[in-house]
């Protein structure tokens, strides 16, 4: 296998334009290495190790919104010309690294207000302040290289330098139990299943003697799905579930949630998840790249609505009884993966809109992520926000925070109800958009599951509502930081603008985003060459 | 900006009041406390302004290339397209024309003057201003802002928009003083009384959408007159008829009219200001300027303007025999108000919209007076205005009986006051139609206008002082009550000689009926009117020869004043005498012919009976289905947080578990 690989890949250079596509990763990259450098040079200085990953977040920010805008590289396969690539950065994973770069600025904001605020362990913040952007950073920069692969070693790689500085994230409060005690879980579950998932990509590797999706896909669809097939692609996604929390692969997710500190959690609730469907997205898609091997994977994808339709239930029914908020998010954001990962079990269908129209089901995931990005911002920062204020994340801390704290309380109002999809919010028309492609695939039993969860998860979403407005309280009010107000007023703003005056914005950037999620390289005769490209499109 | 552009004008109309209503309500309560008043009164006066130069372009426009095609005068125009469905456009169109310029200018004035009252009535006598100030700006802002918007609205989604934001201005105004439990249930039954109203208005509108297609006034109009020339078979005149009575209906709730008129005087709870602007002089006579901006549609059905014409008749003798024995001054003058809404209606329903109008840009300024005047009163009263309270208030409220005189006169229809000019054409015009009889009660009902006006003048400000018991001396108000009042009793003098031409012959006969105001109008009314009605009808016989009318109009007027005069001056036991007398007579009238205790027996109580199996039905039937169904998904959820142990264990167990059942799948798929 080592020989077939060496053989693979000769000794090359990229050209220089082709690094310069791989422009947001380098620059994640580059952000590590110089949090490191600054410690040494200036000394382990919080503000500068903060600065710095904000700089670095709003760089990669800005060069994968180029990109996004540019449109005209889509694609850049870091390989010598024949070999199938090992990177891809075209405006689907662009799209998403400025996603997680921009959430990346935003959590780094969290942490400093979490400093003036009141954390509980200010003083071992700052000083740890260097490994934990280092850590955060790197996680990110896994992340990046989730959604900008299609290779099996590179995904397990890019899953991998993901999760190992999340675990060690997840337990940054050394002396907290909690935290140590999740970051052990979240080790363990991690190293279970990237070992199941790495099993995974031996057995494809060996039956099709190619680490790239699109061949796999091209050999499925000439070969049909063998039941050692199946079991390799099921073990090797049980890999990516696990970054997504899907049932059952989710159970880290509530401990690690709330063991950790709040802005980690906030940080996986969203990168994570967003790192993981795009990959399973794209893998998805890519595994039924032609018509025969679209119908092949049927089944698997099939067996993927399944996943998620237990995922969103189980998400929605465990959150019922929870007291602690964090908790409760945390199986909130299992629902909502469950909810995108309907999604992903129709990408394997032809899309029979209109010529250059996107497929309808990655589109909505991504608009879906737009607002779920907002949604969790701005809940997790009220949550974080009451936190700082009374050392509570319980329900009962929320006990008339309308009136406690008239904006938090109108802020996270929002947020619950545009979380349930309610309109006129931005959760509502995502959701709305996201049922639509389900109706377009003709999967009606999943779009009753689906509303049916809503329905569920307004029950528990109402309970804080009703907790911040109908119960009394006669606690002080909750004091917290002015930035931080002005950024979760901003995140319920731009939640209700999204469900209202720029819906149809948001429905178009999300079109434009997913429009060529595989890049230029496809098989003569492959299902996405009947396709537009994307340079017929501009 | 170019202040001669008529679009930008009328844009600015509605949007500085809104300006300063909304500035107040931010900073009022923190920054401007007891100086909130001014962003609004400056809001109201420069809009004030705005319309001034908006009437002076129309006017000029007029006189320039007035021809009588109403195309050519009227400016309708899109403000910004609000909802775009497939087939269905609703765009905020304004509409600018001789009518939208009257009613602009009648509003803003008297809101002017309102406003500038209202900051000497909502303080203490120290100069101390009530608490709420500044929510009472705010709302005398937004209520300016919305009957803007009603008038100038160029459709009748955007005409029933302000009809309803008017309608909450006058609720949130009526129930200020939301502590004092009567002024929240008068806001309660105003709304809810207008809200039957507004179902009709609806239905209305709906039935206009789909026999037109169109909701635009224009072209609305346009069609009805169209179809109409065709003849029946493009439009059914019943429908023409459904739709105006409909309309109608909506008239009736705003406007106070038989038998939606029971809110009204209950409205009287808010502050006197409010009683003056919305509901005596602006919002009320919303339901005439909407017949008259209907006037194709409800000429286009001749039932329909009998319908109308008869509740104005009647409405106007029935709340005027109320009048006759209320005891509170503003009570008094709330029934007046419909007296005098149901003679424009009147005027209206007999084809002569141009005189509705007339009444009501002149009635707007008399009576916005009386009620300022009565508010005035009640200042210096501590806010008693039961009339048996005090009496010969003339000689230490000198300016305010003056004034409350001046506005009784042109109420009364004394010759050559503001009231007498447009009376008399409403009268003039219900004679000569082919409902005389009309005519005849609007008479009978000038009579007593008079007659209770000034019983209420002479018991109030004439006689021995005689003071309630908390009030040590009367005074009278200070220069921001009195100056208004000043002004509007000018109003009230002169506000009629818009509507008449001098040059005629004989005493009275020096002026015509019919001058300015109704030529300017005329550029509205005639594009679509017919022959005008009050032209030759013989029933009515010698009254309308000559200017007959109008010396016996004038001695009917003098006849109630001296019955008046007779009755609470000269033998004040008289009155007393005759309500023994007529016994069970007085107490119908006294008790406003029970019609709130019909509507408690007839409809209030059955509703509320019906509510409570409704609420019974759901607590004990709905709500224990509900908690069965709810209690299901609580039951999974604890089942499922047993499984999340915390043993990592079990979380292998599960994942193990849900790989092989994947394969499993696999295998029975494949």
């Amino acid at each position: 296998m080592t020989h077939a690989l060496l053989a693979a890949t000769p000794l090359w250079m990229p050209s220089a334009a082709d690094l310069q596509r791989l422009g947001p990763l380098w620059s994640l990259a580059g952000t590590i290495v110089a949090v490191l450098f600054a410690a040494l040079l200036v000394g382990r200085n919080y503000r500068v190790a903060g600065a710095i990953a904000t700089l670095g977040g709003v760089f990669t920010a800005t060069l994968c919104w180029r990109g996004i805008t540019g449109g005209a590289v889509p694609f850049a396969g870091l390989a010598p010309e024949a070999a199938a690539p090992m990177l891809v950065v075209d405006q689907f994973s662009c799209f998403f690294i400025f996603l997680i770069s921009v959430f990346l600025v935003l959590v780094t904001g969290m942490w400093f207000m979490g400093l003036d605020a009141g954390v509980p362990d200010e003083a071992a913040r700052r000083r740890d302040a260097v490994e934990f952007f280092v850590l955060f950073v790197g996680s990110a920069f896994g992340m990046a290289l989730m959604v900008s692969t299609s290779n099996l070693l590179m995904i397990i790689l890019a899953v991998e330098s993901a999760s190992l500085p999340s675990y060690g994230l997840a337990g940054f409060r050394k002396k907290h139990r909690p935290a140590a005690e999740a970051s052990l879980k979240y080790i363990l579950f991690g190293a279970v299943t990237s070992a199941i998932s790495v099993y995974g990509a031996s057995l494809l590797y060996g039956q099709f003697h190619t680490l790239d999706l699109m061949k796999i896909s091209t050999a499925i669809g000439s070969q049909g799905i063998s039941v050692l097939t199946g079991v390799g692609l099921f073990a090797f996604l049980i890999g990516v579930a696990f970054k997504v929390s899907a049932v059952p692969f989710h159970f880290w997710c509530p401990d690690v949630f709330e063991g950790a500190s709040i802005e980690i959690t906030t940080w996986l609730s969203v990168a994570s998840k967003a790192a993981g469907l795009g990959l399973m997205l794209r893998i998805m898609w890519l595994l039924s790249c032609t018509v025969q091997s679209a119908d092949a994977m049927r089944w698997v994808a099939h067996a993927v609505a399944i996943m998620a339709a237990i995922t969103c239930t189980v998400g929605n029914f465990s959150a019922f009884r929870q007291t602690n908020l964090k908790r409760l998010l945390a199986f909130s954001s299992i629902a909502h993966a469950g909810y995108m990962l309907m999604a992903v079990s129709i990408i394997w269908q032809p899309r029979e809109s209109a010529a250059g129209m996107p497929h309808p089901a990655s589109s909505a995931v991504i608009a879906y992520m737009i607002v779920y990005l907002l949604m969790n911002l701005a809940a997790f920062g009220v949550v974080a926000m009451v936190y700082w204020s009374t050392g509570r994340e319980t329900m009962d801390a929320f006990n008339g925070l309308g009136w406690r704290n008239p904006l938090l309380g109108v802020v996270m109002a929002t947020c619950l109800f545009s979380l349930v999809g309610l309109p006129p919010l931005g959760g509502f028309i995502t959701k709305y958009y996201l049922l639509i492609a389900l109706y377009d695939a003709s999967l009606i039993w999943l779009i009753f599951v689906a509303v049916f969860n809503t329905l569920l998860s307004l029950y528990y979403y109402a309970r804080i509502a009703y907790a911040m407005y109908f119960v009394q309280s006669d606690e002080a009010p909750v004091r917290a930081p002015a930035m931080g107000q002005f950024a979760v007023l901003m995140c319920a703003a731009a939640i209700v603008l999204s469900g209202t005056f720029y819906a149809g914005k948001l429905k178009s950037f999300s079109d434009q985003r997913s429009r060529d999620m595989y890049g230029a390289m496809q098989p003569t005769g492959l299902r996405v060459a009947e396709r537009p490209t994307a340079d017929s499109m501009h | 900006m170019d202040l001669n552009n008529v679009e930008t004008l009328a844009i600015l109309i509605p949007l500085l009041p809104l300006l300063g209503a909304v500035a107040v309500g931010v900073i009022g309560l923190r920054g401007l406390r007891s100086n909130s008043h001014w962003l609004v009164l400056i809001g109201v006066g420069l809009a004030l302004a705005c319309a001034v130069r908006l009437f002076m372009n129309i006017n000029l426009a007029l006189t320039k290339g007035g021809s009588g095609c109403i195309d050519g005068l009227a400016k309708s125009w899109l403000i910004y397209g609000w909802i775009n469905a497939g087939v269905t456009w609703m765009n905020v169109t304004f509409r600018i024309d001789s009518l939208t310029c009257v009613m602009l200018l009648t509003v803003l004035s008297v809101s002017f003057l309102v406003v500038a009252y209202s900051v000497g009535y909502m303080r203490d006598h120290h100069g101390h201003a009530e608490r709420g100030y500044e929510r009472f700006f705010a709302f005398l802002g937004i209520f300016v802002f919305s009957m803007c918007m009603l008038v100038l609205a160029g459709n009748f989604l955007l005409l029933y928009l302000g009809w309803e934001l008017v309608g909450l201005s006058s609720y949130l105004l009526i129930g200020f003083y939301y502590e004092k439990p009567s002024a929240a249930a008068a806001a309660k039954k105003a709304f809810i009384v207008n809200r039957i109203g507004d179902f009709g208005f609806g239905l209305g509108i709906f039935l206009i959408y789909y026999t037109f297609g169109t909701l635009d006034y224009k072209e609305v109009f346009d069609l009805v007159a169209k179809m109409k020339m065709a003849g029946g078979a493009a439009l059914s005149p019943d429908r023409v008829t459904a739709i105006a009575l409909l309309l109608f209906c909506g008239a009736m709730g705003k406007s106070a009219q038989l038998p939606l008129h029971v809110w009204l005087p209950d409205a009287m709870e808010g502050p006197t200001p409010v009683s003056a602007l919305i509901h005596a002089a602006t919002m009320v006579t919303a339901g005439v300027y909407m017949v008259v901006r209907c006037n194709v549609i409800f000429s286009a059905s001749h039932y329909a303007m009998w319908i109308v014409a008869t509740i104005g008749g009647i409405t106007s003798l029935f709340a005027a025999t109320i009048a006759l024995t209320q005891f509170d001054m503003k009570r008094i003058l709330a029934y007046s108000t419909l007296s005098q809404l149901g003679y424009m209606f009147l005027g209206a329903g007999v084809g002569a919209f141009d005189s509705a109008i007339f009444h009501l840009f002149t009635h707007a300024f008399f009576k916005a007076l009386l009620f300022l005047g009565a508010g005035s009163v009640m200042h210096a009263m501590a806010g008693v205005i039961d009339i048996r309270h005090f009496s010969g208030l003339a000689r230490s409220m000198k300016i305010t009986a003056t004034t409350f005189c001046i506005g009784g006169l042109a109420l009364a229809g004394f010759p050559l006051l503001a009231g007498f000019w447009s009376k008399d054409e409403i009268i003039h015009a219900a004679l000569s139609s082919d409902m005389p009889w009309l005519g005849y009660m609007a008479l009978i009902t000038a009579w007593m206008t008079a007659f209770y006006t000034f019983r209420m003048i002479f018991m109030a400000f004439h006689g021995q002082e005689r003071l309630p018991r908390d009030v040590h001396h009367a005074h009278e108000s200070g220069p921001w009550m009195t100056a208004p009042l000043l002004i509007l009793s000018v109003g009230a003098i002169c506000a009629g000689y818009v509507g008449v031409t001098f040059g005629g012959h004989g005493f009275l006969g020096v002026f015509e009926p019919h001058g300015e105001f109704h030529h300017f109008l005329s550029y509205f009314t005639s594009g679509h009117r017919g022959t005008p009605k009050h032209v030759g009808a013989a029933e009515a016989g010698w009254l309308l020869g000559g200017h007959r009318l109008m010396y016996v109009s004038a001695a009917i007027s003098l006849w109630g004043i001296g019955t008046a005069w007779f009755f609470y001056r000269r033998r004040p036991t008289i009155p007393l005498a005759i309500a023994f007398a007529s016994g069970g007579l007085y107490r119908l009238l006294y008790n406003k012919y029970y019609v709130d205790e019909l509507y408690d027996l007839a409809l209030v109580r059955p509703l509320r009976r019906i509510g409570m199996v409704c609420y019974n039905l759901d607590r004990y039937f709905i709500n224990a289905i509900l908690w069965v169904i709810a209690a299901v998904p609580r039951l999974i959820g604890i089942i499922l947080k047993g499984w999340q142990t915390g043993a990592m264990q079990g979380y292998a167990l599960a994942m193990v578990v849900g790989l092989l059942v994947m394969i499993w799948w696999m295998l029975v798929a494949a």
